[in-house]
Order: structure tokens, then C-alpha cells, then sequence
């Protein structure tokens, strides 16, 4: 990360291309379909290369572009005016992409949804403090810092996005999650 | 979901990333139901942390290469903080012959101005010519509103017990050319009386200057924009790119 701050081409391609796929798999979750986490990834490269002169090292590098790619997901889906798309599965097991959240499917088939489209249901400052914690595995404080946001409140926000994920994977009718205040 | 319901989810979720202590952590390992929601929610993380299929490797090169493209461009622009925040003193100065800043924070007034303009300390109103153009708030943070160019003749914060629910008030003038300043004006909440936070209104979109605090959302002169303080200085940065649009002197 030094070399790469203080001008060194190379060492700037391989930070980038050591940590590519870890942003990609976090915008893939985050937006829920490849095409919108691909335009993402890319934008957080270009994000990173921007702040790198900014990083300070007060976090790891990695909780750093977390951040940057979290927000570069939500703008990418801000930008093309929608939710994530979500991603069902068919009668034969595949995965047929392009259904809206508006479309959603009722609690009887909620069962079937896949991960993807039941993360896609929850509000994004959810969405991002589950997957931030349990795919890219930052504890509450490293998330509290990628967020901004209070431990107390990462903590809540992470327990009842699960549970909502629990919900809606299981059949269960969708718990209602108001959009979340800053307060634990 | 009722409050008790979300308590023992919390109690759950908290118990499977080992953030509970001790009491806690045996209260939940003694009651059954409790476990049994650790193993649903278990089964959840368990399908989030499955990541997906690896990006394909067309892809993965083609947003190196466009990174490392926008790294040589930024560097060919790129100026040093220090020295961008000369320039823009500068370039500030001479195209206005005054500045003033106020600077106030949650429990009372700080006020340094310049010469020209004075900003009488524990006066109550911000007036501008042209009023806000946006602002952001940051949950129980502060909120950041710039005005667009204006003839802004006092800035200031109210006195320490007089502040209201939107507590102090901190500002910022930029001298322009055209008809007076751009004002920053920082409103540091205080209490519980924080309004909700929009979403994502507390993340900053790019990464702040070394030790700065992020103040909040605004649009500067159209474009989307984090405010972050440090060191004194307010420094305004494109959400889109990173870059620094303009750097204020604060008190």
C-alpha cells in the first residue's frame, strides 16, 4: 500500500488486482446481479487509486475499500434508478435474473427465493452491515468505522437484517424494516 | 416483530459473532429457544458468506487497466493538499478582497473572522442573499449546507444556551469574483434530537483527508459532495472522482 501511495505503478496493480475479487464479491451481494457489480467494482478501483493519497492507515487497507465499494454499489444502483434485481430461482434450479422488486413474489413462494433476492429486499444500510460482517467478515468495530455508523447501531442493524433474511428465506411473511436511524 | 422479539434476535445474532459478555453469552447458551434462533441465524450468515461465482477475468482486467488509467490522469492533475489549499487561498484572494468564517461548535461559539467582515460572536442568524442549495444530515452528526454564491454579510453562530434543536452553527464564507461568497455552514445537532438519516447519508463516498471527520452530504455548485473537517479547514470532495473541489479555512 506505501509503494503504491507514494508512485509505484506496479505495486498500485498488484494492490488492485489482489483485492479486485474481494470488492467484486461484496458488490455482487450488494447489487445482486454481475452486470451492476462489475460496473461497481470497476468504479471502486477508480475510487481507491483516487483516495489512496488519502489513506491514512488508520484502518486496514481492506475495511478501507470496503467502504469505497459499498458506496460505489449504492450509487451505481442509484444511478440506473433501481433496487437490486433480483434473482430467482426456477423449476429446474436455475436462476432466472431480471425480476424487479416491485414484482416480488407473495410469502408462498418466498421460500424459494435465493439469497440474493431476499438481500435485495432489505434496506441498503441492512443489506450492507450483513454482508459486510458475514461475507467480507469486518467485526462491528471495522464496520462501524467502513459505516460511519455507531458499533451499537452495526450491531442492530446486523441482527435485524438477519432476521429478516431468516424470515424471507423461510417462507415467512416479510418483516417490516423501516429505514434505519443512526441510533443503535 | 415486537420490541422483545428484536432483543432476543440481537441477543442471537450478537452471540454468534462472539460479541456478548459473559453473563450474556451464558444467559443465551441457557435457553433453548434462544439457541435454536442462533442456529436459524446461523444457516442465514452461512448462505451471505457464500460468495459467488468469481468475476471472469476480462472483467477483472478491464477495471485494473481503467483504475491505473485514472491513476495516471489524477496524476497528471493532481496537486498535493497543501498545496491545492495554497492555491485556492490564492486564488481565493485575489479574486475577493475578504473572507469571513465562523465557526461554532454543539456546546458554545467560536468565532474568527477577517478583517473586513466582521461576525459578531453569539449572534443568532445565518443570513444569505441566495439561501441553501443543500443539505445533508448525518444522523446525530453534524449537517453541512453550502449556499451557492451570495453576498452573505454576517455568518455566525448562536450563544452557548440559545441554540435549538438543530444545535450550533458553524460557517464558512468563500470569497468569489462574481458577487460575494459561497458559504459552508456546519450544524453540529446535539441531543436526541438528530433527525433519521437518510440512507447512506452517513457514509462518505471516498475517503477523507488524514484524520478528518466527515460532516455530511451537500452539492457544491451542482456537484454531490462530502464535507470533511480537519485541522480547521472544511474540505469539500466530489463524491463522484474524489476530488477535491475546494478547500476552507475554518477559524
Amino acid at each position: 500500500v506505501a509503494a503504491a501511495q507514494g508512485g509505484d505503478r506496479q505495486a498500485l496493480d498488484r494492490l488492485l488486482r489482489r483485492h479486485y475479487d474481494r470488492l467484486y464479491a461484496l458488490c455482487r451481494r450488494l447489487t445482486g446481479n454481475d452486470a451492476d457489480a462489475a460496473d461497481a467494482a470497476q468504479d471502486a478501483l477508480i475510487g481507491i487509486v483516487r483516495g489512496l493519497p488519502r489513506f491514512d492507515g488508520r484502518a486496514a487497507f481492506s475495511t478501507w475499500s470496503y467502504r469505497i465499494a459499498a458506496n460505489a454499489c449504492f450509487d451505481e444502483l442509484r444511478r440506473r434508478g433501481r433496487r437490486p434485481v433480483l434473482a430467482f430461482p426456477t423449476e429446474d434450479g436455475d436462476v432466472a435474473l431480471g425480476a424487479s422488486a416491485e414484482r416480488s413474489p407473495d410469502t408462498a413462494v418466498a421460500d424459494r427465493v435465493t439469497i440474493d433476492a431476499a438481500l435485495a429486499r432489505l434496506p441498503e444500510d441492512f443489506r450492507v452491515a450483513v454482508v459486510l460482517r458475514d461475507l467480507c467478515d469486518l467485526d462491528y468495530a471495522e464496520i462501524s468505522h467502513a459505516l460511519a455508523i455507531p458499533a451499537g447501531t452495526v450491531r442492530s442493524r446486523i441482527a435485524r437484517g438477519r432476521a429478516a433474511l431468516a424470515g424471507l428465506l423461510g417462507g415467512n411473511p416479510s418483516p417490516t424494516l423501516e429505514r434505519p436511524s443512526s441510533q443503535p | 416483530m415486537t420490541d422483545d422479539q428484536s432483543a432476543r434476535d440481537e441477543l442471537a445474532s450478537a452471540y454468534m459473532d462472539d460479541a456478548l459478555a459473559p453473563a450474556e453469552r451464558a444467559h443465551v447458551e441457557s435457553d433453548p429457544q434462544l439457541m435454536a434462533r442462533v442456529r436459524q441465524l446461523s444457516a442465514v450468515r452461512a448462505m451471505v458468506a457464500t460468495a459467488g461465482p468469481a468475476p471472469d477475468a476480462d472483467q477483472r482486467e478491464a477495471a485494473v487497466r481503467a483504475a491505473l488509467q485514472a491513476a495516471q490522469e489524477w496524476t497528471q492533475r493532481a496537486v498535493p493538499l497543501d498545496a491545492r489549499r495554497q492555491r485556492a487561498r490564492v486564488g481565493l484572494g485575489a479574486l475577493a478582497a475578504a473572507a469571513a468564517v465562523v465557526l461554532a461548535v454543539a456546546t458554545g461559539v467560536a468565532v474568527t473572522r477577517s478583517d473586513d467582515h466582521p461576525a459578531p460572536q453569539g449572534a443568532a442568524a445565518v443570513p444569505t442573499d441566495a439561501g441553501p442549495v443543500a443539505e445533508a444530515t448525518s444522523g446525530a452528526g453534524p449537517s453541512t449546507t453550502i449556499a451557492p454564491r451570495s453576498s452573505a454579510t454576517t455568518l455566525t453562530g448562536p450563544s452557548p444556551g440559545t441554540q435549538g434543536t438543530d444545535g450550533a452553527v458553524a460557517s464558512a464564507r468563500v470569497p468569489s469574483a462574481a458577487s460575494g461568497a459561497d458559504v459552508i455552514r456546519i450544524v453540529a445537532r446535539s441531543g436526541g434530537s438528530a433527525a433519521p438519516t437518510p440512507a447512506g447519508a452517513a457514509v462518505s463516498a471516498c475517503p477523507g483527508p488524514p484524520r478528518a471527520t466527515y460532516r455530511g452530504r451537500i452539492t457544491w455548485q451542482g456537484t454531490p459532495a462530502d464535507v470533511f473537517v480537519v485541522d480547521g479547514r472544511a474540505v469539500v470532495v466530489a463524491r463522484r472522482g474524489c476530488d477535491v473541489l475546494v478547500t476552507v479555512t475554518l477559524g
